[in-house]
């Protein structure tokens, strides 16, 4: 029986294997092997086939053949992106045969779909008004998609590209990156030249904006900052002004941290009414509900994060908040949590002191102070609780809850460990107030109060696209991104809009961005280099030293153009420090070294004096965990390390297999892809004991769980010496010793590490696999063996003796 | 649907409370023969952020 076609008309057409042939052939363009690959995929297509497929059908079907052989060759994910960008096209812009008619259909339609977004109540109506919409079309440039990889097409065309009110795709690639760099320089003296700027660098993906820019840059609800943090105050009427204020900021999609330290414990008395609280976890609980509700029709639930420090009287019960089991009203199963941690607190742990938790409502200036003016109060009040002058107090040992945090951690991956006076000794803004807390991604160090709700605004280097053709990296041009990027983001303060004042208010006085980098992994293994090595430590320092350098230094340039931000006089900027010199002062608050190495390569003291001149941005710099952007790019999250050499990606647009295409390009020039990849695959993604492959690649190529935990925190340590804000860092632990974990944590907080993200244990189990296909079980059992010899190197050198809770002797500086 | 599906999303996005609840990293079938490792990140999450 002939199979038929069903056109979009309906009209119906006898299938055509020339003309599918053709399509794919005009696809595999410029890879090797096309003709295999023609031939495979129509091959393997002809199976899917029925009588009456539509042509949309028979598009997606050609796509899914294709994703199907990404295993055996990744070069099948380019020919799926192709396949992908070409449906977009034909629906945004019509049918085309050349290139060249490609690009002149781009040119031709570009003016007109701003037109329609505009005219459809979707777009800025400056889009049209201040821009030269003709010679921008110009210079799109359609070729820029060959960059993208199948997963970043399908992650840019779902969640970041505009829908015609009747659902249609009103954007192609290169239209999404003109709009959004329209939309980040409407504020500009020259904003079509500005524009063609940032459209340059993001349409290369040589920096990115952040999700929320992506999704609302240039729209008519251009909610375009990405992070908010704030404090619940002590009172009814506060906690129900938080609650709007998540309704709201979780519509405009912002990601929010939120302190509620400041809450009065359970059993604290209430005057008004002389009745006692019900303590800040059941009100925890209904903002938990508040990020279902507001969720896009259940798509997208809120994000936000719980902060507590750890002397509040109800802190126990706070580590309990992500456990399945128990009271659901007292639980928060959306919401995550983190700890705020005071080196009081790590001192105590190091010399097994006791620690004591106290009510906010007694305490009432704990919360404002750090350091060691923390210390000296929060002493005060000890005495006071063992003279029997506290109402409400209890004592454990700090180890005791040190090490529930870490089964908490260890079970839950929460709360994440923040260290708040490593942060609040280490900003440069501190004129402003104390820091309560970070935000969703632990990434963002703050000042605010009840008038200023903190927000930043973010971007990510794409580090994998700074490579010269030598395969070296090219600091010239990350020193010029930095330098674009912040201009980009002092533009979006003054366009982006919240719901919430007080939101508004603090990023009008404050300016703060955060500019980040992402594929670090991407880029050491380009180059050969193991993640834990001392090569990976100083590069991570070199690349952060550059963009740190040229970030303030854009700054004050900007400063100059357009004045320095309101809170500037009174800051450590206007005194002329620059981040690397709060190390210092942390070490002198903390009275104990920081451990860190402090080599510089750039001329910091003509910076020292530009920045006491004037800076645009209370902060500059911040390494988001860049999950999502990350896709797009097509690159290695953050400075995360590889997860396996092949694995599933979940996302909220489906699943996604990886395979490590820098790995096989290694094993490809090496001669030895074609037989290792079925062995790779057997082994989980783990190349550790597969004979034939170098020790050489083993080393670069350790999965994250492979890695030492060590050299997650040297990584970290060495890029924050050199960020005014913080890192997303993520740790992977095949551990489950607490006292491991307690030397690891401990460690971090040693290196000037302010914060940590998830912690991800490795499984103890996984999927039993039991026949004779599946993962073949003679090559698990091997898989689970020794490494090879020399296969796996030891852990680096900067894995400190081994401590555990036992170990730590009690040390002077306490 | 042609975008958000690919050849190897088997399962729908698990959106319960226990798969929110629960770390996500195991292995999931991949097809007839293997199963591959999952990374546990969630794009979702860390969406709102950046």
């Amino acid at each position: 029986m002939g199979i038929t076609v069903v056109k979009r008309s309906g009209e119906r057409e006898p299938y055509d294997a020339n003309k599918i042939n053709l399509a794919i052939e005009a696809v595999t363009v410029g890879l090797d092997d096309n003709i295999t690959w023609v031939t495979q995929i129509a091959s393997e297509l002809e199976l899917t086939l029925f009588d009456g497929i539509t042509t949309q059908q028979l598009d997606e079907a050609v796509i899914q053949v294709a994703l199907q052989n990404v295993k055996d060759d990744p070069a099948f994910d380019v020919v799926a992106a192709r396949l992908l960008l070409k449906t977009i096209y034909k629906r945004v812009l019509g049918d085309y045969e050349t290139s060249a008619e490609l690009k002149d259909l781009h040119r031709q339609h570009f003016a007109a779909n701003v037109v329609r977004g505009v005219d459809e109540g979707l777009l800025d109506p400056r889009l049209v008004e201040l821009f030269d919409l003709d010679f921008l079309s110009t210079q799109l440039e359609p070729a820029h998609d060959e960059l993208l990889k199948y997963i970043g097409v399908v992650t840019l065309n779902n969640r970041y590209g505009i829908k015609g009110r009747n659902g249609d795709a009103l954007e192609v690639p290169q239209y999404f990156w003109m709009r959004i760099a329209m939309g980040l320089s409407l504020n500009e003296a020259d904003p079509t030249q500005a524009a063609l700027a940032f459209y340059k660098k993001m349409s290369t993906l040589e920096y990115l904006a952040a999700g929320s820019t992506l999704v609302n840059a240039g729209t008519v609800y251009p909610q375009l900052a990405n992070c908010f943090v704030m404090e619940m105050q002590d009172d009814m009427e506060h906690i129900a002004k938080t609650t709007r204020d998540v309704m709201w900021l979780t519509k405009g999609t912002g990601g929010i941290g939120l302190s509620v330290t400041k809450l009065r414990a359970q059993g604290s008395p209430i005057r008004s009414n002389n009745t006692s609280s019900t303590g800040p976890i059941p009100f925890m609980h209904t903002i938990d509900s508040i990020l279902r509700a507001v969720s896009r029709g259940g798509k997208k639930f809120g994000a936000l994060c719980f902060y507590m420090e750890n002397w509040h009287m109800d802190f126990p019960e706070f580590l309990e908040l992500r456990n399945n089991s128990g009271d659901p009203y007292r639980r928060t199963r959306t919401a995550n949590t983190a700890v705020w941690i005071s080196d009081e607190f790590m001192k105590r742990v190091q010399n097994d002191d006791d620690w004591y938790l106290f009510d906010p409502l007694e305490v009432t200036d704990l919360n404002e102070l750090y350091g060691k003016a923390f210390s000296a109060r929060y002493n005060e009040y000890v005495a006071m609780a063992e003279a029997g002058q506290m109402h409400m107090f209890k004592k454990i040992t700090a180890r005791e809850q040190f090490k529930s945090i870490l089964i908490s951690l260890q079970t839950t991956s929460h709360p994440w460990l923040t260290w708040k006076d490593t942060i609040n000794n280490r900003a440069l803004n501190n004129n402003t107030g104390t820091i309560h807390l970070s935000n969703l991604c632990t990434e963002i160090t703050l000042p605010q109060d009840e008038d200023n709700v903190s927000v930043c605004n973010l971007a990510s280097i794409n580090l994998s696209r700074h490579l010269d053709d030598a395969g070296r990296l090219d600091f010239v041009k990350i020193a010029e991104s930095a330098r674009l990027a912040v201009r980009q983001l002092d533009n979006l303060i003054d366009i982006t809009r919240s719901s919430v004042a007080e939101a508004d208010f603090s990023n009008r006085e404050n300016r703060a961005v955060g500019l980040g980098v992402m594929g670090f992994t991407d880029v050491i293994e380009k180059l050969g280099i193991s993640y834990e090595s001392e090569e990976a430590y100083d590069l991570i320092d070199e690349i952060m030293e550059y963009v740190s350098y040229a970030a303030i230094d854009a700054s004050t340039e900007l400063a100059k153009e357009r004045g320095a931000y309101a809170n500037f006089e009174g800051s450590r900027w206007a005194q002329g420090m620059v981040p690397l010199d709060s190390i210092a002062l942390t070490e002198a608050d903390r009275g104990m070294e920081i451990k860190v190495n402090r080599t510089t390569r750039l001329d910091w003291d003509a910076l020292r004096v530009k920045v006491k001149g004037g800076m645009r941005n209370a902060t500059l710099m911040a390494i988001a965990p860049t999950a999502s952007i990350g896709l797009v790019a097509g690159t290695t999250p953050g400075l995360d390390p590889q997860f396996s050499q092949i694995f599933s990606r979940s996302t909220s647009n489906g699943k996604f297999l990886e395979v490590n295409r820098n790995l096989v390009v290694d094993l490809q020039k090496l001669g030895i892809w074609e037989s290792t990849r079925e062995a790779i695959l057997r082994s989980q993604g783990d190349i550790q004991n597969i004979a034939s492959i170098p020790d050489h690649l083993k080393a670069v190529y350790k999965t994250s769980f492979q890695l030492s935990p060590y050299s997650f925190l040297e990584v970290a340590a060495r890029a924050q010496k050199w960020i005014d804000q913080a890192i997303s860092r993520n740790m992977y632990l095949e551990t489950r010793d607490l006292g491991d974990m307690m030397d690891i944590y401990f460690a971090a907080w040693e290196r000037g590490v302010k914060t940590t993200y998830y912690l991800h244990m490795k499984p103890r189990h996984t999927a039993e696999q039991s026949t004779v296909k599946v993962n073949k079980s003679e090559d698990i059992a091997s898989s689970n063996a020794t490494p090879a010899a020399g296969a796996a190197q030891s852990a680096p050198s900067s894995a400190p003796a081994r401590r555990g809770f036992g170990g730590l002797a009690p040390k002077a500086g306490a | 649907m042609l975008a958000g599906t690919t050849g190897i999303a088997l399962l729908s996005r698990d959106t319960s409370a226990e798969a929110v609840m629960l770390p996500r990293f195991d292995t999931e079938y991949l097809s007839t023969e293997y199963y591959v490792p999952v990374d546990p990140m969630d794009d979702l999450q860390c969406d709102s952020c950046q």
